[in-house]
């Protein structure tokens, strides 16, 4: 529990979250972000936005176990607004689910969310998220895009955007698209004398990657990309 | 260099190339020309080693080694570089990583030190100049929104940075425009040594007026069914293939 003005960072990691999750309040004016990196276990994160505030969130989910992350966003002030910068990585016969509800409570708020997937072998990635636009929240601004990245035919990812909006003055948008990793794209790169291992690395670690350049610190930029097996 | 005998390839079952005889020495030019679904870019995937190919009968010989046993990579770090109609996008792999990659690859193949990071960036600017590619593309995902044009300067330069011995270029003139073609043209004839050679595959004879072949081939239903020299593109041009194609039999 917290309540702030001015900015916050708070980091959510394995250990020192077991089973973890949290509610925070920014109140008017304040700025909140949100790192996530928890590799197993159910972790539930709330966050309640006042006039002007500001959150933005950044998380992977990846499967080591099974590990779910549930996320709820209150825009409750006029003007609050949210990016949320996402990866689900359900590695081999492992299961990964991410469900977000952003819920536009005032008018003039403006929320994104743009969440990746990747599953391997036999693993399972799971994205639910809803969009949920009060009657009084005129003016809202919500956009949602889904991309995903199946590593192979044996893996699965599922991807449910829910919009339920009851304002009639508002600007949202939502996609999602899943994709196999290229045979064209590994043709092409193996002519040029990679190896197809080789191949599939660098093309994973674009697809992924992008989730890095919203991460302006270093340090915990570094303990992502260990995380995600890109360092190098 | 090359040394292709009886060549056959099928895809899904269907018989594309059916006994190809084709040879290429160091220092040459050849044009292979031929009418729409004639099998010359199939020749030139199966030389690459795509896998959607499946050789079923002949010899291809690439510097001594016997090239059908080897790898779509160990084709290319030995050499051998395909020029794509199509290139692809490779949507978050930056052009200068891949590169990197690609010449370490290479460098390897031939025995040099890999190149420092420094030594890289000054090798890409170089070779990006040959073509007039912008090197801000460096930073872009490979064709990733290049243009038309740029994405066939991005295949020259490739090949300028990597060194091929032999360069199969397939419709690389295919979609520019003049001035784009003059310097891919330019390009091209600038990486001629005695030491490599090039297969340019084309349907039209204007690239040929600007990089001057040593022979020119006729590829038709998957065989060559007559060479010559680069008058017999001008030939082509004037009088079709009617005349040829009239007197040949399966």
């Amino acid at each position: 529990m917290g309540s702030d003005i001015g900015k916050r960072t708070i980091v959510l990691r394995d250990g020192d979250c077991s089973g973890c999750g949290g509610e925070w309040v920014v109140e008017a004016g304040g700025e909140l972000e949100l790192y996530q990196l928890c590799t197993s276990g159910r972790h539930s994160v709330r966050i309640l936005l006042g006039e002007g505030a500001k959150a933005k969130v950044v998380f992977a989910a990846l499967s080591a176990g099974e590990v779910e992350y549930d996320y709820t966003m209150e825009l409750n002030g006029e003007g609050a607004d949210v990016e949320l910068h996402g990866l689900i990585m359900a590695t081999e016969g492992r299961k990964a689910t991410v469900h977000t509800a952003m819920r536009h409570n005032a008018p003039h708020c403006h929320s994104d969310q743009q969440v990746r997937g990747v599953a391997a072998t036999k693993g399972y990635g799971l994205f639910d998220g809803l969009v949920y636009v009060a009657p009084d929240a005129q003016k809202t601004e919500a956009y949602q895009q889904s991309r995903n990245l199946l590593l192979d035919g044996s893996a699965r990812i599922e991807t449910q955007p829910q919009l339920e909006i009851y304002a009639d003055d508002v600007r949202c948008s939502h996609g999602a698209t899943v994709g196999q990793m290229g045979d064209e794209q590994i043709y092409y790169m193996r002519q040029r004398g990679l190896s197809e291992e080789a191949a599939r690395k660098l093309q994973l670690g674009g697809f992924v990657g992008a989730l890095l350049t919203h991460i302006d610190n270093d340090e915990l930029r570094g303990e992502f990309e260990r995380a995600l097996g890109i360092d190098e | 260099m090359l040394k292709v005998k009886n060549l056959h390839a099928s895809v899904d079952g269907k018989e594309i190339l059916k006994g190809i005889d084709f040879e290429v020495k160091a220092g040459e030019v050849h044009a292979i020309m031929g009418p729409n679904g004639s099998g010359k870019s199939t020749f030139a995937s199966v030389l690459a080693g795509n896998e959607k190919f499946e050789v079923t009968a002949g010899e291809v010989e690439y510097n001594g080694l016997n090239l059908l046993e080897m790898s779509i990579e160990e084709r290319a770090r030995q050499g051998l570089f395909l020029g794509f109609q199509y290139p692809v996008e490779i949507p978050g792999v930056s052009m200068a990583n891949f590169m990197k990659l690609a010449v370490a690859e290479r460098r390897k193949a031939q025995g040099k030190e890999p190149l420092s990071a420094g030594q890289m960036l000054k090798y890409m600017r170089e070779k990006a100049a040959i073509v007039e590619l912008d090197s801000k593309l460096m930073n872009r995902a490979v064709n990733e929104g290049f243009s038309g044009g740029e994405k066939k300067k991005n295949e020259i330069f490739q090949m300028a940075m990597l060194e091929p011995e032999l360069a199969l270029l397939d419709e690389t003139d295919s979609g520019l425009d003049i001035d784009a073609l003059r310097i891919v043209a330019t390009g091209v004839n600038r990486l001629r040594s005695e030491k490599n050679a090039t297969v340019l595959i084309t349907h039209y004879q204007r690239l040929l007026d600007y990089i001057v072949p040593d022979f020119v081939h006729v590829l038709y239903k998957g065989r060559i069914i007559y060479s010559g020299g680069k008058d017999l593109a001008l030939k082509l041009e004037k009088e079709g293939y009617d005349w040829l194609i009239n007197d040949y039999k399966e």
